[in-house]
């Protein structure tokens, strides 16, 4: 896959996801099947796995040589990891997330997150661009519309000066009464 | 840029360690005696973690997004068809 270039926008995400789900999602699902697990097992598990290996491509200078495969062994590992005793309990949802570390589990994660989704919503998607998805500064102006790279430089460290103050402000807010 | 925008600058390079040693130490030695300073950096650094998590959940909606025509849009049917008949349990 030609990273980096390819997966810029959301359409183009979406494309590379829909050829990933109809070349990988089969095998996935055979296989949480064959371990007796449900549709929406199969789902989660391969969701989870498609997120894993995104941010490993995001970040790697080199593309992955064979996407099903590494897919297939993220698939597997997490269904051990997390599934092995199924038979013993119910399925809870909350743990096939457990996997990703600091995954809102805290209330003043959880009340961050909810209060910046909302009123910053176009800081959220523009740190989301550079910091997560490691679009470039040049794309990122071309997204957003700034007139240049140091602009979306510039608007880049004001809205996460904006969320680091949140982040203060909020912890101190609710620490009395939270943790 | 203004100068809180310089400071966050800073923080940035100290926490994603694109410092050279010696600003590096600079920092370190700053921080050793700011606790002001040392407050920003926990915030950040918490900052990026929420970041993270955003990009994770922004990610997961569009995943939704796509399963959801995947299994309902009849394009997709002999596909959505060859997976719903692997959970089929007599």
């Amino acid at each position: 896959m030609e990273q980096q270039e390819s997966l810029i926008t959301t359409q183009q995400r979406e494309t590379f996801f829909i050829t990933l789900y109809k070349r990988v999602f089969p095998s996935v699902a055979k296989y949480i099947s064959r371990k007796g697990g449900t549709f929406d097992d199969a789902k989660d598990v391969f969701q989870d796995s498609v997120i894993i290996y995104y941010e490993k491509v995001i970040n790697a200078s080199n593309n992955c040589k064979n996407e099903q495969a590494y897919l297939m062994g993220i698939a597997k590992h997490l269904w051990l990891k997390k599934f092995s005793n199924k038979q013993e309990q119910h399925l809870d949802k909350e743990q096939l997330h457990n996997f990703f570390v600091n995954e809102t589990k805290k209330p003043l994660t959880r009340k961050l997150l909810y209060y910046l989704e909302t009123a910053g919503e176009r800081c959220m998607r523009l740190l989301m661009a550079f910091y997560y998805d490691h679009t470039s500064l040049q794309d990122v102006a071309r997204l957003f519309g700034y007139s240049s790279e140091h602009s979306a430089a510039v608007q880049k460290y004001k809205c996460l000066e904006k969320v680091r103050d949140t982040v203060k402000e909020k912890s101190l807010h609710y620490e009395d009464f939270l943790e | 840029m203004r100068t809180s925008l310089n400071e966050l600058l800073a923080i940035e390079k100290h926490l994603l360690k694109n410092n050279i040693p010696e600003k590096q130490l600079l920092f370190e030695a700053n921080l050793l005696i700011n606790s002001e300073l040392q407050q920003k950096v926990i915030a950040q650094q918490e900052a990026y973690q929420l970041i993270q998590l955003y990009g994770r959940r922004q990610l997961r909606a569009e995943l939704d997004k796509i399963h959801h025509t995947l299994f309902t849009n009849s394009i997709h049917n002999s596909f959505a068809l060859k997976i719903k008949k692997l959970f089929i349990r007599l």
